[in-house]
């Protein structure tokens, strides 16, 4: 019983605690920024619209299950198809044209790109705050209850949510390196020219790689959803933190990514158990920081 | 109940309320064990229940508006064996069980009228009449705001005029049965200078409590539609 543990074996199980709840969050940072990376790594885009696309799925699998009673599975992937779909559209909508445009110089098309998406991105903030209010909305778990790992009472739904995450990132691993489709998207990153010589449509690739994007944004959005909840408020701070788990890992690097998910994920964790919850986010602002100035590619980048 | 711990959001609101949290608990015989002030953009709540669970309170006490479902979802999913009580705006919205997906079942909230409550009989016309406009039941603002607009155009008819001075005067002498209850306002020389005045026969507030995804008050007792009740993961100790 957690009533009767004593303030001794409380403080034992805060380090613990803090493994426990860290991995969780880490790992659902790590499936955020992979797909953020993934596309700046195979198109050198830099999607602002990401925070939005997360947030669409959670609240598209929330009023799916509440307001139509579809149930949490097919909730879930209401959510996930709706973060696929905007993922698809930010793409065809959005990013094409700009690349495509002969009005804009070569020169300036990633501003264009990143000013576009964050545009897009406050759009789709706005539609669904007028939509479904601004107030925070929350995913039905799909295993609910808890359970007691060495005395820490962890929700069982935290625990799926960290399998769901490593799971979803191994298949990407598989797809990518075991893939002949993969193959062509990791072909794409290292030379685009080299791609298009030996007879693939560039084109195509992207719409892959946008396509592969957009569900991994939803699942990520969709288990935030349940583990934490989102409104639309959340879209500025969840790009924030893709962009800077990325920058930190080094831009383009999918590795890299997952290992400063993990570093961000466990020194927030730390510091809201240890600190307070309200500075939570800023010693790995910090972090960011003092990477930038002394190794400005990041952990894992390339360039 | 012996022990509590003050959960608000670190808002200018909450600055008052808590200085008479800390004053008032004591009085009735909660003695506060920590009080915590958490940043309103607060996502993650696990560590701020953590903290408070290690301290063992009886009940949660607290104050919270910009947040509401998140925490209460978060309680829910750790099964935070410890009653929340106390000020929870978002709690009054009728739409707060749909986005909490009924983790709000168990929460108690301050209200100052509810769905279905006859504090007065204006009261549940308005809430009906609300729905049928705007397709759910008013929060606690559209109760007040309903009242504001009645009694400071009385006051703007007795006055005669939109002066200052002179709308302050009639207002003092404001006796108006609203939605939320009888108001009347203290003098300038009172202690709560021009404040609501509270009591029996004026304005009570009401607790309320969600229970099986309803709001439902619990208190006073004129007025209560049930007991309180907690989900099984609470464990709420004895008087």
């Amino acid at each position: 019983m957690t009533n009767v543990t004593s303030a001794a074996q409380k403080a034992r199980m805060l380090p613990l605690q803090i493994l426990i709840d860290g991995f969780a969050i880490s790992a659902l940072y790590a499936l955020g920024a992979t797909g953020f990376t993934l596309i700046f790594g195979v198109s050198g885009v830099l999607n602002l619209s990401h925070g939005a696309i997360m947030v669409a799925a959670a609240v598209a699998a929330w009023a799916a299950s509440s307001t139509f009673g579809v149930g949490n599975y097919v909730g879930a992937v209401i959510g996930i198809a709706t973060a696929l779909v905007a993922a698809l559209l930010t793409y065809f909508a959005v990013v094409q044209p700009i690349q495509r445009s002969r009005r804009i110089a070569n020169e300036e098309k990633e501003i264009f790109v990143l000013t576009g998406t964050l545009l897009w991105g406050i759009m789709i903030q706005e539609v669904i705050a007028y939509l479904f209010t601004n107030n925070a909305k929350t995913v039905l778990p799909i295993v609910e209850g808890v359970v007691e790992i060495l005395g820490v009472r962890t929700p069982r739904n935290e625990i799926f949510t960290a399998l769901v995450c490593c799971l979803v990132i191994g298949l990407l691993w598989l797809l990518v390196n075991r893939t002949k489709m993969g193959k062509a998207v990791l072909a794409a990153s290292m030379n685009p020219r080299g791609v298009t010589l030996l007879g693939l449509e560039l084109t195509n690739i992207y719409v892959v790689v946008w396509a592969i994007y957009g569900v991994l944004a939803g699942i990520a959005g969709v288990l935030l959803g349940m583990f934490l909840g989102v409104s639309s408020y959340s879209v500025g701070p969840l790009t924030a933190s893709a962009f800077s788990i990325v920058v930190l890992g080094g831009l383009g690097s999918v590795s890299g990514s997952l290992i400063a998910a993990f570093v961000v994920g466990y020194l927030e964790t730390f510091t809201a158990y240890m600190i307070s919850p309200a500075y939570r986010t800023i010693p790995a602002l910090l972090l960011l920081v003092i990477v930038m100035y002394l190794r400005p590619q990041g952990l894992l980048g390339r360039r | 109940m012996k022990s509590a711990v003050i959960m608000s959001e670190d808002a200018a609101w909450t600055k008052p309320l808590d200085v008479g949290y800390k004053d008032c608990l004591p009085t009735v015989g909660l003695k506060v064990l920590d009080h915590i002030r958490f940043s309103p953009d607060t996502t993650d709540f696990t560590p701020i229940f953590n903290k408070i669970e290690a301290s063992k309170p009886d009940v949660i006490i607290t104050g919270i508006s910009h947040v509401g479902v998140q925490p209460t979802v978060q309680w829910k999913n750790q099964q935070v064996p410890i009653p929340m009580f106390g000020i929870s705006s978002q709690a009054t919205n009728s739409t707060f069980g749909k986005d909490t997906n009924n983790a709000s079942d168990g929460v108690l909230y301050q209200g100052v009228s509810g769905t279905g409550v006859a504090v007065t009989p204006k009261s549940v016309p308005f809430a009906d009449a609300f729905k049928a406009k705007y397709g759910n039941y008013p929060s606690y603002a559209g109760y007040t705001a309903y009242d504001e607009v009645y009694y400071i155009a009385e006051a703007v008819k007795r006055a005669g005029s939109t002066d200052a001075d002179k709308l302050v005067a009639a207002l003092e002498k404001t006796d108006y049965e609203g939605t939320i209850g009888r108001v009347q306002f203290y003098g300038k020389d009172d202690a709560f200078t021009h404040g609501l005045k509270y009591g029996k026969g004026l304005i009570t507030g009401l607790m309320l409590q969600w229970q099986d995804g309803q709001q439902v008050a619990v208190w006073p007792p004129e007025v209560a539609k049930s007991k309180i009740k907690f989900p099984a993961f609470i464990k709420v100790t004895a008087n």
